[in-house]
């Protein structure tokens, strides 16, 4: 399978930023089990894309909206980790966004750790 | 004497260096594993020959770069990395640190020690894959290397700088031709150091034979001028690849500067322009003459001691 040919398939599976189901399951049962294992990457990596991650240590409501309205056109999942303590940790595709106070502590131990060694 | 105020002051001047800005990571997926090729989604800024960490703390270095991914060799067994890991991105290419702390010891190809004495802190970042030194930079090969057999010397004399390939079947005596060239480069003066750094690649080669090795150096107090990096056979193959590299960075860090050699003149002339009475050369016009800029070259190298 080519790589353009496997774009098309990925675009075909998707409606308004969502998996189609039935589109899925009809390039799937087309597809040989070679071809199938790079569809199914290839959907992961495209799924993997279109979402976003959200770490916050509380359930804030207003929070999760105002995220909301920074990425609307992605699918936005939240996650509850108490270990950031305060703030939040963003993960979008491969980009990790550290703004917590988690990340400020550690940022500190490693500040002294190399500076006054 | 330093009062506290000063004290407290320069404190308080490494406490600002600190700030406080949100992290930005660029991670990777691990999508396979084989054979010491681990091929991982994401990683969209990376660059070849950057060097990636793993989940587990095992590294590796970007060798290709596809459209979502990138094919990273490892430095480890990488068994216990599987698919869905995560990877992440160092920032720097893969380096040697080189320097003067380095000789007699024995390393691998990432500069980690292998004689089990502390690791190297000090020395000159050199980037393991940089493109070599063009033909002007380099200095002719005008000095003898002498490697104390007198068929070589006689017959096929080697200069310093140059490259000579030992070819021949197994059991000829290759290695030995190296070992004693390095063991012959000791001065005869008792305490006084060699003029010549010798580093000694072993790839691929038994533990058993480069410890040998390494102890035939010691023995004829030839390895305090020598360094040694190993990638012996039960290492991945991807530290066997780097090795040669490692010894072709180590080498470039002592390599002496061109103008310190005393023949810079005739050659810093004869690339400086030749000007014509008519016809200022674009040099003068600039308000430079060709020989000023020469004189300039020359002079770091007259203060040296060189000329």
């Amino acid at each position: 399978m080519t790589v353009k040919l496997l774009k098309q398939l990925i675009k075909y599976s998707y409606n308004n930023n969502m998996l189609n189901p039935k589109n899925v399951n009809r390039i799937a049962n087309l597809l040989n089990r070679n071809d199938l294992k790079l569809y199914i990457r290839a959907i992961k990596i495209q799924e993997r894309k279109l979402s976003v991650f959200i770490d916050t240590p509380m359930n804030n409501m207003k929070l999760k909206e105002k995220f909301k309205d920074t990425f609307p056109h992605k699918n936005i999942y939240f996650r509850n980790d108490p270990s950031l303590m305060l703030g939040a940790r963003i993960t979008a595709d491969d980009m990790i966004l550290d703004i917590n106070l988690n990340n400020t502590l550690e940022s500190i131990i490693k500040f002294v750790e190399e500076d006054y060694d | 004497m330093i009062d506290s105020n000063s004290i407290l002051q320069q404190l308080e001047k490494r406490l600002t260096k600190f700030s406080d800005e949100p992290k930005i990571q660029n991670i990777g997926i691990v999508e396979k594993n084989s054979d010491g090729v681990v091929v991982v989604s994401g990683l969209s800024l990376a660059f070849m020959g950057e060097k990636i960490i793993f989940g587990n703390g095992e590294s590796g270095v970007i060798l290709g770069l596809e459209e979502d991914t990138a094919s990273i060799i490892l430095f480890d067994k990488g068994e216990s990395i599987k698919e869905g890991d995560k990877a992440k991105r160092t920032g720097n290419l893969l380096s040697i640190l080189a320097g003067e702390d380095l000789m007699g010891r024995v390393i691998n190809p990432l500069g980690i020690p292998l004689d089990g004495t502390p690791a190297i802190k000090k020395g000159q970042k050199m980037p393991l894959e940089r493109i070599a030194a063009g033909v002007v930079e380099r200095e002719p090969v005008n000095t003898p290397l002498k490697t104390g057999i007198k068929a070589i010397d006689a017959m096929i004399p080697i200069g310093r700088g140059q490259r000579e390939l030992i070819i021949g079947d197994r059991g000829l005596g290759k290695t030995a031709i190296a070992i004693d060239t390095i063991i012959n480069q000791r001065s005869n003066v008792k305490g006084q150091k060699s003029n010549v750094i010798c580093i000694y690649v072993a790839i691929g080669q038994k533990q058993s034979t480069v410890a040998q090795i390494i102890g035939r150096l010691k023995d004829k107090d030839a390895l305090d001028y020598t360094i040694v990096i190993a990638a012996n056979a039960p290492d991945p193959a991807a530290l066997q690849y780097l090795s040669p590299y490692a010894g072709a960075a180590l080498f470039d860090n002592h390599r002496r500067p061109a103008t310190d050699h005393p023949d810079c003149y005739r050659r810093l002339r004869a690339i400086a322009p030749k000007r014509t009475r008519g016809q200022p050369s674009s040099v003068r016009r600039n308000g430079i003459s060709s020989t000023d800029r020469v004189h300039r070259y020359v002079a770091p190298a007259v203060f040296s001691g060189q000329l």
